[in-house]
């Protein structure tokens, strides 16, 4: 679900919180309701909002942070692309499929780690391609990203 | 390029074999590079052979699959590729700059670690910080397998250990020890 579908879909009692143009934070399950929202800053995105609002599944937040976390801790110091990419928790986040691209793109903004290998699988193409640097390579990502609505 | 805190705290959890009194925490993590291209002297490409974008591996050798491309003899030829060639030990030379490759029981490379003019060595550990270590046996053990291969290059002519240590005698000498000229750590290694 996109920024544009999702934004439709949301009640208004939740607006408030929504657009609470507050520091980032993490992703946030709101009692009774199926959503997760983070807000992320957004300079690149745009002159007139400080931040951007994605929203997702909250079972796939829960998922993809529970997922990650135990990835980002079991690579500590591991160089092995092969050991980073086949560890199970990365797997898992792979097969969320294409719900899991707001998570892993912010978590791509936020902490540059390496998640092209997931994106490429998902997506089924290399946006990448080309670039040399793992700064390009995010950049690329990115802009991706906020062109087909995924943040 | 994402920065992050440094903090080395994981380190002895993450290898069996070392003790905070092993190692010195040299840099912040950085995901831009890994051990293999800071073993080979570079700190913008992050060395891996992957047919995936932004990931570099010397032009020629293979990429995949990975029984062809993660092979000592593949890693081996990347270093040849930045003038390195195969040598018997790693131990301290005024000559020649070293690096050891560890390899895991399996045959496939896991790590790459390399010999500061100082006489310590100093890993990238993945893409987190950079740690100076008194030996190489420190990291050995489940994540890295062991040292298998030693290369060794000529040392480029504006670092030779002789040249280094010249400088740190001339600062220590004007009272600059831990000065812009100074290359020997401040203090005994310790886990920041």
């Amino acid at each position: 679900m996109n920024y544009a579908d999702a934004i439709d879909t949301i009640p208004n009692e939740m607006f408030d919180f929504l657009f609470d143009y507050s520091e980032p934070r993490s992703p946030v399950v709101l009692p009774q309701e199926n959503y997760a929202i983070a807000l992320i800053p957004a300079k690149e995105v745009s002159f007139h909002r400080p931040t951007v609002t994605f929203i997702g599944d909250a079972r796939t937040a829960v998922e993809f942070q529970q997922r990650a976390s135990e990835w980002k801790k079991d690579k500590l110091g591991v160089s092995s692309l092969s050991d980073m990419f086949m560890h199970p928790a990365y797997q898992r986040i792979m097969a969320l499929g294409k719900v899991a691209l707001p998570f892993i793109l912010r978590d791509l903004q936020q902490s540059g780690d390496h998640w092209f290998h997931a994106l490429r699988y998902i997506v089924g193409e290399d946006v990448a391609e080309g670039t040399n640097t793992v700064a390009d390579a995010r950049a690329a990502w990115l802009e991706w990203g906020y062109k087909n609505g995924h943040i | 390029m994402v920065t992050r805190p440094r903090d080395c705290s994981w380190v002895p959890h993450g290898f069996e074999n070392i003790t905070s009194q092993d190692f010195k925490c040299a840099s912040d993590p950085e995901n831009d590079y890994n051990c293999i291209a800071w073993a080979a002297g570079k700190t913008d490409t992050f060395w891996w052979p992957r047919p995936l974008a932004p990931y570099h591996w010397p032009h020629g050798l293979p990429r995949h699959p990975l029984q062809v491309a993660e092979t000592i003899p593949n890693f081996i030829a990347a270093f040849k590729t930045e003038g390195y060639r195969p040598c018997r030990s790693g131990r301290f030379s005024f000559r020649y700059e070293k690096i050891a490759l560890y390899v895991a029981d399996n045959g496939r490379p896991k790590h790459a670690a390399r010999l500061l003019p100082t006489g310590v060595w100093s890993s990238k550990l993945g893409p987190d910080e950079d740690i100076e270590h008194r030996t190489l046996k420190c990291i050995e053990g489940k994540k890295y397998g062991k040292v298998r291969v030693y290369l060794k290059r000529k040392w480029p002519e504006d670092q030779t250990p002789k040249l280094l240590i010249f400088r740190s005698f001339l600062s220590k000498l004007f009272g600059r020890a831990h000065g812009k000229f100074s290359p020997i750590p401040k203090e005994n290694p310790t886990a920041s």
